[in-house]
């Protein structure tokens, strides 16, 4: 059998088109972007407010001899991008799912309430072209749209006279990839929906359900699961006023298991979800780039290479590749059965 | 003039019973609806965690406050422990936690009313039966407000019955707290509904309408923070800086207040959690949610239950207000409705 593309060339090419053009998406994409410059805004205003608060600390111990520097007031700021970064990534967590949901719920419902479904499916066209199509040209509109914010930023960190380095725009390019595929994630749940839903406000109901079970219930019961695991440990007691060091050993050791064993729950039941997956790397990125910025206290940490970041970040990869797949998966069995009348 | 009085009694009759059948059939299709089910089952698990908490910190208050108030070296009163703990702190974790999910609830229950009656083609039938468009529109709106009130006052019996059953009697003035924050969050998503009526009267497909009351949801919970928190960078300034006089740090100080009345009244949320913790916490006299700041009276057994919300009347003031004026609007796009 010979694979013949171009037809869900041609159902991708118009779906993207039709998003772009979309007022709603727009909109959508607009807000984000507002978002973004809010961010950049926020994140040098911080910063050179703590840069002149650093300055004025600086000036004042130079002139009075009995006044040290504590290391705490006395560190300069972090570098900017990071701040702007793990804003956009917290903000992006709650919000950049409107734009995969915008995109994704009315791909199938709303052929079927318009009736265009089956003239679309009464042209030379196989039913797996159609979803393949549509999927295909969703995800290329969503790491298309993923990417604007990201380019906003670096066009406003290059206007603001930021230095970026190859390694900060590495950890860009990954902090877009997360955002990728986290977007990729709902866009799944929407489709999944869309294809089960004759209309798309019910689609749309049904995905925001399960947007609210995965950002506000999940995190609380992996919580709550993770609590009672590491119960089963009891949180040890420092051993008295003078202890030998087999009890600080013994008591550092239980602590770490009673750590350990909290973390792995909470971790695992958060890796099924999206959301934990996406801010957990985002947590990573920002701690990473902490260490690859320029006079940290002084103490420069060393550049992770990239084999390192995605070898620390591969469950969460795993699994935010496995959430959509499975959605999608669920669509396109569903669309393939559909029964249209 | 003249055909009133040719037929006063039916219309009359047929002018209350129209809006009541409407308002009738409207809330028990909430109250049947997979999805409003499904919300309120996420609602209510949402609700779970933080209410538990509040029993926590209420018992773990009844026993500092029963071992006696802890003076530091120094006759320095530990805080914590001073003041007996009142039923309504169970209930002051609540209105941060059900925002989210309450508001969303609150969009799924109204962005269809009218929309999908457009889309499936009923509402031309519903129209050439002897009832009045503003009947209509009237009754669709207190059919979803009274389905909003059954299920915070259900929460409220059940939440009430809980204290109960763990030995918490709420006094007069606790049971009067609990019950404005009832109100106020009845109110707080009367206001989403409110808004996604709107929404589904102008946008005739329902997918359509959805997504945009969940655009609109996202500019005042997203949009407005963040630029309130801009514009407390360019129009406040920074923090003064050590060593700066204390003229200016007042006038730094009455900038910051008014922008932040400024931003949480235009901001649903933080207004309603503003309301909702005056209303459980009468000795509350700041909330400032741009730096997160909240400030309390010193406890001296005097307050009453409305003391605070006197404190906020303007946003006690937006919260019950805004959902009418929404559902103004909304009335006058149906009236205006093309209808083919």
């Amino acid at each position: 059998m010979r694979i013949d593309l171009s037809r869900v060339a041609i159902i991708a090419r118009k779906e993207f088109a039709d998003h772009l053009t979309d007022r709603t998406f727009l909109l959508v994409l607009a807000l984000l972007g507002i978002l973004t410059l809010l961010a950049l805004e926020q994140g040098l205003a911080s910063y050179t407010h703590q840069m002149e608060q650093y300055l004025a600390i600086l000036e004042m111990t130079a002139h009075s001899e009995h006044l040290t520097t504590s290391p705490l007031v006395s560190s300069p700021p972090a570098p900017v991008l990071r701040t702007i970064l793990s804003i956009m990534g917290r903000s992006f967590l709650l919000f950049s799912p409107l734009l995969a949901i915008a995109v994704g719920f009315d791909l199938i419902s709303g052929e079927r309430t318009t009736r265009s479904l089956r003239t679309l499916l009464s042209r030379p066209v196989y039913r797996d072209e159609v979803i393949t199509g549509k999927a295909v040209g969703g995800t290329a509109v969503l790491v298309f749209a993923s990417a604007v914010p990201y380019l906003l930023v670096l066009a406003g960190a290059l206007v603001a006279g930021l230095t970026v380095t190859p390694y900060d725009a590495a950890i860009m390019a990954l902090y877009w990839g997360a955002l990728v595929f986290y977007l990729l994630a709902y866009f799944g749940v929407a489709v999944a929906f869309s294809a089960f839903s004759e209309d798309g406000g019910r689609a749309l109901a049904w995905t925001m359900a399960v947007f609210i079970l995965f950002s506000v219930i999940v995190p609380v019961a992996a919580e709550d699961a993770a609590n009672s695991a590491a119960s089963s440990y009891p949180a040890p007691a420092w051993p008295g006023d003078n202890p030998t060091p087999d009890e600080v050993q013994q008591y550092l050791e239980e602590r770490s298991s009673r750590y350990a064993a909290y973390n792995g729950v909470k971790n695992t039941i958060l890796a099924l979800s999206p959301n934990g997956n996406y801010e957990t790397m985002v947590q990573m990125l920002t701690s990473l780039h902490s260490g690859g910025g320029d006079g940290d206290g002084g103490a420069v940490a060393e550049k992770p290479g990239l084999e390192d970041v995605l070898g620390r970040f591969w469950q969460n990869i795993v699994g935010l590749v496995a959430f959509p797949a499975i959605f999608l998966a669920v669509a396109y069995a569903r669309f393939m059965r559909i029964d249209l009348r | 003039m003249n055909g009133d009085k040719t037929s006063p009694i039916r219309n009359n009759r047929s002018a209350e019973s129209g809006l009541l059948t409407v308002a009738r059939k409207e809330l028990t299709d909430h109250l049947t609806s997979r999805t409003f089910l499904v919300f309120a089952a996420l609602l209510v698990v949402v609700c779970l965690l933080p209410f538990q908490e509040g029993l926590g910190g209420y018992h773990a208050t009844a026993e500092a406050y029963a071992a006696g108030p802890v003076v530091h070296p120094g006759g320095i009163v530990d805080e914590f422990g001073s003041s007996p703990p009142s039923a309504a702190d169970v209930y002051s974790r609540l209105p941060g936690a059900l925002s989210t999910t309450g508001a969303i609830l609150a969009i799924a229950m109204g962005f269809d009313l009218v929309s999908r009656e457009r889309q499936s083609g009923s509402l031309k039938l519903l129209l050439v039966r002897p009832v009045f468009r503003d009947e209509i529109i009237t009754g669709k709106a207190l059919g979803g407000l009274l389905a909003l009130a059954t299920l915070v006052f259900a929460g409220l019996a059940v939440s009430l019955g809980i204290l109960l059953v763990d030995g918490i009697v709420p006094d007069t003035d606790a049971l009067v707290s609990i019950l404005l924050f009832a109100l106020a969050t009845v109110a707080f998503l009367a206001f989403y509904f409110s808004l996604a009526l709107t929404i589904s009267t102008v946008v005739p497909r329902t997918g359509k309408a959805f997504l945009c009351a969940l655009v609109t949801f996202f500019i005042f919970t997203a949009l407005v923070p963040t630029a309130g928190a801009v514009a407390k960078d360019v129009v406040v300034g920074g923090s003064p800086l050590p060593g700066t006089s204390p003229d200016e740090r007042g006038d730094y100080q009455t900038r910051l207040d008014l922008l932040n009345s400024v931003v949480t009244a235009f901001s649903p949320q933080w207004n309603y959690e503003l309301v909702a913790k005056s209303a459980l916490e009468p000795r509350l006299t700041a909330y400032q949610f741009l730096e997160g700041h909240i400030t309390h009276l010193p406890y001296d057994g005097t307050a009453h239950p409305t003391d605070a919300l006197a404190r906020f009347w303007q946003n006690a003031l937006v919260l019950f207000t805004a959902p009418f004026v929404l559902f103004g609007i909304a009335y006058l796009a149906f009236q205006r409705m093309d209808v083919r």
